[in-house]
């Protein structure tokens, strides 16, 4: 398996706080990875850094060895790393499919004219696009709820149409923040599978960070540790769930609870 | 069908001939009455209807500007000053104007549009402050305080409009022009990005709209309308000052907005058409004028989210429901 | 030379008090409640009717005018909370635009009750302190006197009460001080109440000195917003350092360069920190 996202030595200080310091891992092609850690390990700042949320203080972020360092989040998209957000995050007014629409056209650009005119390429645009949408929402099992308003959607489905926009972006990886978050163990292990499916089905990579640890140990083929912002044990799950510093790691922060 | 369904606009064909002929009723009634008076008002309500549908587009991307009065206000300036001094015709005045105000949003856009809700209004507001403050401070250019009178009248090709009813049709051929753009911006892909910032503007990012260039060229775009809108208000009504441009208008431009509907496609003509007009329906009452206009803009908040123009969805909904 | 900076501090200062009143009441309520109040000034008009009307049509001592105006106030400022800001509490952007309204109405409705000329307040003291070439008029004295005081006894209020550390609560964080059940439905009335009683207070302290008419709270409305965006909105300490700031600031530009170019000027300084600090000089940033 080639290397798809590259992090080299990524260090983030918040005026004198050090959220996250010399961290460095890859994510593989075609693997499933997991981020985990105990609250406060720098998880969600890794996250975005990588998404182009924040900018890195030192360090260097490589996907497909191109540097994205520095880069504004649309153009971060635009290179093939889609994200999703912890919250349940649609736009709430407009309907599930054109939630997925307006993330499928970012592989469909048009000039200002076309924007504003229309005409056959807005049109051929608009065609392609809508073809992405269907794929998706059948692999999410959203087709039923298509021309519902996704604000009026129940909360699991919102986040499974957080997923489907960042993968009508056709990405190369797809960021996952805690998308178990708020879910019931049913729809925990019903999204497990679907995760396993549009890997397949899209071709995509999967960085995903989650604290549901079954979900983590059942999908992912790779995992990172962080602990206080220091990266602290890296490999296959079962490895890593056998290592002694992880196990220190978690029930120390059990324990300052 | 409507590409971007997430505004409720979305009618029936029928309701939408219903509505268009509704329009055209009222925009022929000066000829009706005959009336040079309801003529003016007619004009003005074409005047408000293009300045509040530039504030519309700005709206629409999620930010509300208290400086649309000063956009309004270079345009007039600017067309005013090319006219008066360099022997500009009237009729390239009203595009320079579009285009100055329109580059000014564009520039000082960048930065002001990071700030977002009530950041984003207040430094608006402070623009609007410094406008006044500065071309007061410029009587050269500006009159100063006593302003400009005698501008010239609005002409095309050499002939001058020099009555209400011919200045009138040129009014309503400005505001279809207006709204014409308006309805491309909703209608199209544009409307779409919009809409996606307008919703949710860190998804919107993280699905790929470069959404600081997106708010940009709303502004930009509805900057130049408002530009466009207070060149025409100069050269019918024939005086400015940098008083005419104040903070008032700015919140009369958002009053309109905001009772038409800010979200929607037709709120701000039918905020103005609306809110125009009404003083003449008060009659004995016309000191009453401003409070009435409080309590609507209130009443509206309140009770009518999505301002006159969602009123009939609003209404069809409850019907549907019970 | 030295004479004219030590006039000028005195000014200054004088002015600063009047803004840091008028500020003070505009960023709790935005504090409290999150509402950016275009209607602030208009309390302050208010205000000054209301001492008029004491002190020239009922005949009552000023000192108990100004007690009446700041009773009056909270009960008006609670009841507009319940009629007009409390359907917007979680819609920044709708609550500003409703106090647009209510400026209106207010502004207007005095209109109609009082006309539009400005009248004159009776002196409340004559005379003036001198200290060598320092001169000091008494009614200028007077008002910064029981402007400080107010000043004391508010701070006073939110530093040792109960219903002071609950509004500070409120402001450092909504969510944390509902959990320490703090009860907003008394908060948010009591915040803008308060408020609204500091403006109406600056409007009776101030009308002896600068006349009444319905028109007069554009200015201090003005000059609050200054404040409060130069010491960070909702920021309680940046506006008091930015209300003093800004008095010194006028009061030495328009003794030594002009009053337009000293406007100019500060528009441009408050536009200039809204870009680059958005949470004001003392504020915390915000993401």
């Amino acid at each position: 398996m080639s290397t798809l996202l590259e992090i080299g030595g990524l260090t983030k200080r918040f005026g004198g706080l050090t959220a996250l310091s010399d961290v460095s891992f890859n994510v593989a092609e075609d693997a499933i990875t997991g981020l985990i850690g105990p609250n406060g390990a720098g998880k969600t700042t890794c996250f975005n850094l990588i998404t182009g949320t924040f900018s890195a203080t030192s360090g260097t972020i490589r996907f497909r060895g191109q540097d994205i360092s520095g880069l504004p989040p649309h153009r971060i998209v635009q290179h093939g790393l889609a994200r999703t957000f912890q919250a349940a995050t649609t736009f709430p007014k407009a309907s599930v499919r054109e939630n997925i629409l307006r993330g499928a056209l970012l592989r469909h650009p048009l000039g200002l004219g076309s924007m504003l005119f229309g005409g056959g390429a807005a049109r051929r645009a608009e065609q392609g696009a809508r073809d992405t949408v269907d794929k998706v929402m059948e692999a999410l099992e959203l087709t039923e709820h298509a021309d519902r308003a996704a604000g009026t959607l129940a909360y699991g489905h919102q986040k499974r149409l957080g997923v489907a926009i960042g993968l009508a972006t056709r990405p190369g990886l797809l960021l996952l923040d805690e998308p178990a978050a708020g879910l019931n163990p049913d729809e925990v292990d019903r999204f497990g599978s679907m995760l396993k499916e549009i890997r397949e089905g899209f071709g995509v990579s999967v960085l995903i960070v989650e604290h549901h640890m079954r979900l983590i140990m059942r999908v992912c083929d790779h995992l990172v540790v962080l602990d206080h912002g220091e990266k602290i044990a890296e490999g296959a799950p079962d490895r890593v769930r056998d290592d002694p510093k992880v196990i220190e790691a978690y029930l120390g922060a059990d324990h300052a609870k | 069908m409507s590409v971007a369904k997430s505004y409720p606009t979305s009618r029936s064909l029928p309701m939408g001939l219903f509505w268009a002929a509704a329009l055209v009723l009222v925009a022929v009634i000066p000829w009706i009455t005959g009336s040079t008076f309801h003529f003016h008002i007619a004009i003005m309500v074409c005047i408000s209807a293009m300045a509040t549908g530039g504030l519309a587009v700005t709206a629409w991307v999620g930010q509300l500007s208290l400086a649309h009065a000063a956009f309004a206000g270079l345009g007039a300036y600017t067309s005013v000053l090319l006219v008066t001094r360099f022997d500009l015709p009237v009729l390239l005045g009203l595009p320079a104007g579009a285009l100055v105000a329109g580059a000014v949003a564009f520039v000082i856009g960048a930065p002001l549009l990071r700030l977002r809700g009530v950041y984003f209004v207040l430094i608006t507001f402070a623009l609007n402050e410094l406008f006044r403050l500065i071309m007061l401070d410029v009587p050269a250019l500006s009159g100063g305080s006593s302003g400009i009178a005698g501008i010239p009248k609005l002409s095309i090709f050499g002939m001058t409009l020099s009555s209400y009813e011919e200045v009138y049709p040129f009014a309503l051929l400005c505001l279809a022009l207006v709204m014409g753009l308006l309805v491309l911006i909703r209608k199209g892909q544009l409307g779409r990005r919009f809409g996606a910032v307008e919703e949710n503007l860190a998804l919107a990012e993280a699905s790929g709209i470069p959404t600081a260039r997106t708010q940009n060229l709303a502004f930009t775009l509805g900057s130049a309308i408002a530009g466009f809108s207070g060149a025409f208000l100069a050269h019918y009504v024939g005086f400015i000052s940098p008083e005419t441009f104040g903070f008032q208008l700015s919140v009369s431009y958002v009053i309109m907005l905001v009772t038409g509907g800010r979200l929607a496609l037709w709120g701000p003509l039918v905020g103005a058409l609306f809110l125009t007009p009404l003083p003449e329906f008060l009659r004995g009452a016309v000191e009453y004028q401003h409070i009435i206009y409080g309590v609507i803009l209130i009443a509206v908040l309140r009770f009518l989210p999505q301002g006159l123009a969602g009123l009939p969805a609003q209404l069809s909904r409850k019907g549907d429901r019970s | 030379m030295s004479f004219l900076i030590a006039q000028s501090l005195i000014n200054g200062v004088i002015l600063g008090t009047l803004y840091l009143l008028m500020a003070i009441g505009f960023t709790l309520a935005f504090g409290v409640m999150r509402i950016v109040n275009f209607a602030h000034g208009e309390f302050y008009m208010l205000g000054a009717f209301g001492a008029l009307i004491g002190v020239t049509w009922l005949g009552l001592p000023y000192p108990v005018t100004l007690a009446l105006t700041i009773v009056f106030a909270i009960l008006f400022g609670a009841v507009i909370e319940r009629l007009v800001f409390r359907p917007f509490r979680n819609d920044e952007l709708s609550g500003m635009i409703a106090s647009l309204g209510l400026a209106m109405i207010l502004q207007h409705g005095a209109l109609i009750l009082f006309g539009p000329d400005p009248q004159a307040f009776p002196a409340m003291v004559s005379g003036v302190f001198k200290w060598g070439a320092l001169i000091v008029p008494k009614s200028r004295a007077l008002a910064l006197g029981i402007g400080i005081v107010i000043l004391l006894v508010f701070y006073l209020f939110l530093m040792h009460t109960r219903h002071g550390r609950a509004l500070r609560a409120l402001v450092q964080d909504q969510e944390v001080a509902a959990v320490f059940g703090v009860r907003l439905e008394i908060m948010y009335p009591l915040g803008l109440g308060l408020g609204i009683a500091l403006a109406a207070v600056a409007g009776g302290l101030m009308a002896p000195l600068f006349g009444v008419s319905p028109f007069i709270g554009a200015t201090p409305l003005l000059k609050a917003f200054i404040v409060v965006i130069l010491g960070g909105l909702g920021s309680i300490p940046g506006a008091a350092l930015a209300a003093i700031l800004l008095g010194l600031i006028e009061s030495f530009t328009s003794s030594f360069v002009s009053a337009s170019a000293a406007d100019i000027v500060i528009f441009a300084l408050v536009i200039g920190v809204l870009l680059v600090r958005p949470a004001g000089l003392l504020g915390r940033a915000e993401v």
